[in-house]
């Protein structure tokens, strides 16, 4: 199953100016489709939240409901003017619905469809779109930025249709796909090298082993924190992630499994293993390592190592100094 | 098994615990060290700046000339000093903001390349001399820049469009058609949106007409007495405005047939 996870967070500069996050994502099931965006407001367009919301959804929704039509056209630079067309239109209608001009909505696109193993993506603008296929992240498309670093393409830009991205093919082994917008770049993304951080790799296998929901708060804290403080702009991320159906929970595993998952040496002996089966059992509710240490009977300093473990491993949460489980049991 | 891959990152747990020693409840899926380190993007600035004969010469500024009366190039020389005490002040332009000087009077010369400000420690004494050319100067200015851009580019390093001060108290009489290129060069990448000019003339013998051809989106203007102090203090505000701005407007690309379908 495809799971959906969407962050953004309203950058340094913007709470300065007490300016509204211009980054918006969005995501829609329908018909058989998984379509996911995301849209980054020009910085110099007074209304671009409103271009950016209007365009993820419009393009999510134009996708979903024309992705064979789409997808099995030839010619992929009709597709490209239908696509655009339709982006203008949307980007219209709102305009006269704000009683602005439609370069108060521009801002980027960025958007990936699937539809059984089919997928489509598409790029205006800066941001970058990357996939993770075979334990490796690759990128799709490069963010467009032009020479100078505060320039890019918008929705708007009569230049959209001849630099716009559109890229299709079969998912073979790809199992995540991730938009970003330019923001996000600064701490995601290595630019002389051109490579995403493999912390987004770590999160896509994570997907396998915790809920969306978790792995959506967690991700959503990340952003808030050291995402954030990385730069001026505002940061977004939507990450759409197959989850295999292969782990059905931690005590469906052989011990052999549990060592791989808990990056433990597989000659471990089963009571350290057993250990971490109580710990993970226990912590269903919030405990204190007091508790754990009495619950198992072990000695504090043991109970410490083997939950600090667990929570780098995300299999744990802390807060307040009690500890939960939320690796999927 | 779909999920055996995580085993490569699971073995590096082990380094990572001693960081989660001191951070126990931070929930955090993303930590520092899976940040990536890009480096900030710079505005490469040159100050090209006249330091021939007049600019040595004594002015009045209301005091005597016993207590205080002052010349250009002094008035400059603080100005260009505070403009960098400004900058290495400011926790974001100190990053971005790289500084070079070029000074020309009987030649052009630069007096300091770009470097990251912090270790550029000594800004050289300007010594009034000679005559004023302006177009070999500002030609100077415009390779340095250049050819900062072209680092930028080799190291992966994201940059603003350049900025160009040019300051002036007088006649260009040097070569003309050095002047008549520098002129074209400024124009033309100022209409390309690759450079952003500022012409400053500094006291009433400065030949405006030909500064005002260096630009056609910014006026030349006139320093108002010797406010070099209060120009420096804006440009580097500037500069700090800049450093922390958000993308901004479209530009123009050339024309290319559409291109179709594209393949991973």
């Amino acid at each position: 199953m495809w799971n959906i996870v969407q962050c953004s967070t309203q950058g340094l500069g913007h709470i300065k100016t007490n300016t509204p996050c211009q980054d918006k994502t969005f995501a829609l099931r329908f018909n058989g489709v998984t379509a996911v965006a995301l849209a980054d407001g020009a910085g110099s367009a007074s209304l671009s939240h409103y271009g950016a919301e209007t365009v993820s959804k419009h393009i999510c929704t134009d996708i979903v409901n024309n992705f064979d039509d789409y997808y099995y056209q030839d010619n992929g630079a009709e597709v490209k003017k239908q696509l655009v067309a339709g982006i203008t239109d949307a980007l219209n209608a709102k305009a006269a619905e704000l009683a602005c001009q439609t370069k108060e909505l521009a801002s980027t696109l960025l958007a990936v469809a699937i539809k059984n193993d089919c997928f489509i993506i598409m790029h205006i603008g800066d941001g970058v779109i990357g996939y993770c296929k075979n334990d490796e992240l690759k990128i799709a498309s490069e963010p467009e930025n032009g020479e100078f670093t505060n320039t890019t393409v918008f929705t708007t830009s009569k230049d959209a249709l001849f630099t716009m991205k559109l890229i299709k093919g079969h998912l073979s082994d790809i199992i995540g796909f991730i938009l970003m917008s330019d923001g996000s770049e600064a701490s995601l993304y290595n630019k002389k090298d051109k490579r995403l951080s493999p912390g987004l790799k770590k999160v896509i296998t994570l997907n396998k082993t915790l809920s969306t929901d978790k792995i959506q708060e967690q991700l959503q804290h990340s952003f808030d924190t050291y995402i954030r403080d990385a730069t001026m702009d505002d940061c977004s991320l939507v990450l759409l992630m197959d989850d295999g159906d292969a782990f059905k929970g931690y005590r469906h595993l052989s011990n052999f499994q549990k060592c791989i998952l808990l990056g433990i040496d597989s000659e471990t002996h089963p009571y350290i293993i057993r250990q971490y089966d109580s710990i993970l059992r226990y912590a269903r509710e919030k405990r204190t390592i007091r508790q754990i240490t009495k619950h198992l009977r072990i000695k504090q300093n043991i109970a410490k190592v083997r939950v600090r473990r667990l929570c780098n491993l995300n299999y744990l949460e802390c807060n307040d100094d009690t500890y939960r489980t939320i690796l999927r049991l | 098994m779909g999920y055996a891959s995580s085993y490569f990152y699971h073995k590096q747990c082990d380094v990572n615990i001693c960081l989660m020693e001191e951070k126990m409840d931070n929930n955090y899926l993303l930590r520092v060290e899976d940040l990536v380190n890009n480096p900030t993007p710079r505005v490469p600035i040159c100050l090209c700046l006249d330091i021939s004969g007049s600019m040595g010469a004594p002015v009045k500024n209301g005091r005597s000339m016993f207590s205080g009366s002052t010349t250009r190039i002094k008035e400059l020389q603080e100005g260009v000093n505070l403009f960098y005490e400004e900058i290495k002040s400011d926790e974001v332009a100190k990053y971005s903001a790289e500084i070079c000087i070029v000074t020309f009077n009987n030649r052009a010369t630069c007096v300091m390349d770009f470097a990251n400000i912090e270790r550029q420690t000594s800004i050289p004494q300007f010594v009034p001399a000679g005559q004023t050319w302006m177009g070999e100067g500002v030609n100077l200015a415009l390779d340095l820049l250049e050819k900062r851009k072209n680092e930028y580019r080799d190291k992966g390093v994201d940059y603003y469009q350049p900025w160009l001060v040019l300051m002036t108290d007088g006649e260009a009489n040097g070569n003309r058609q050095e002047l008549e290129r520098a002129i074209q060069r400024t124009i033309s990448l100022e209409r390309q949106r690759k450079l952003v000019i500022f012409p400053i003339g500094i006291g009433d013998e400065t030949d405006m007409p030909t500064l005002k051809r260096f630009s056609e989106r910014r006026t030349a203007l006139k320093l108002q007495g010797l406010k070099f102090q209060e120009f420096f203090d804006w440009l580097s505000k500037s500069v700090s405005r800049l450093s922390q701005s958000i993308p901004g407007e479209a530009f123009s690309l050339d024309q290319e047939g559409i291109k179709g379908w594209a393949e991973l």
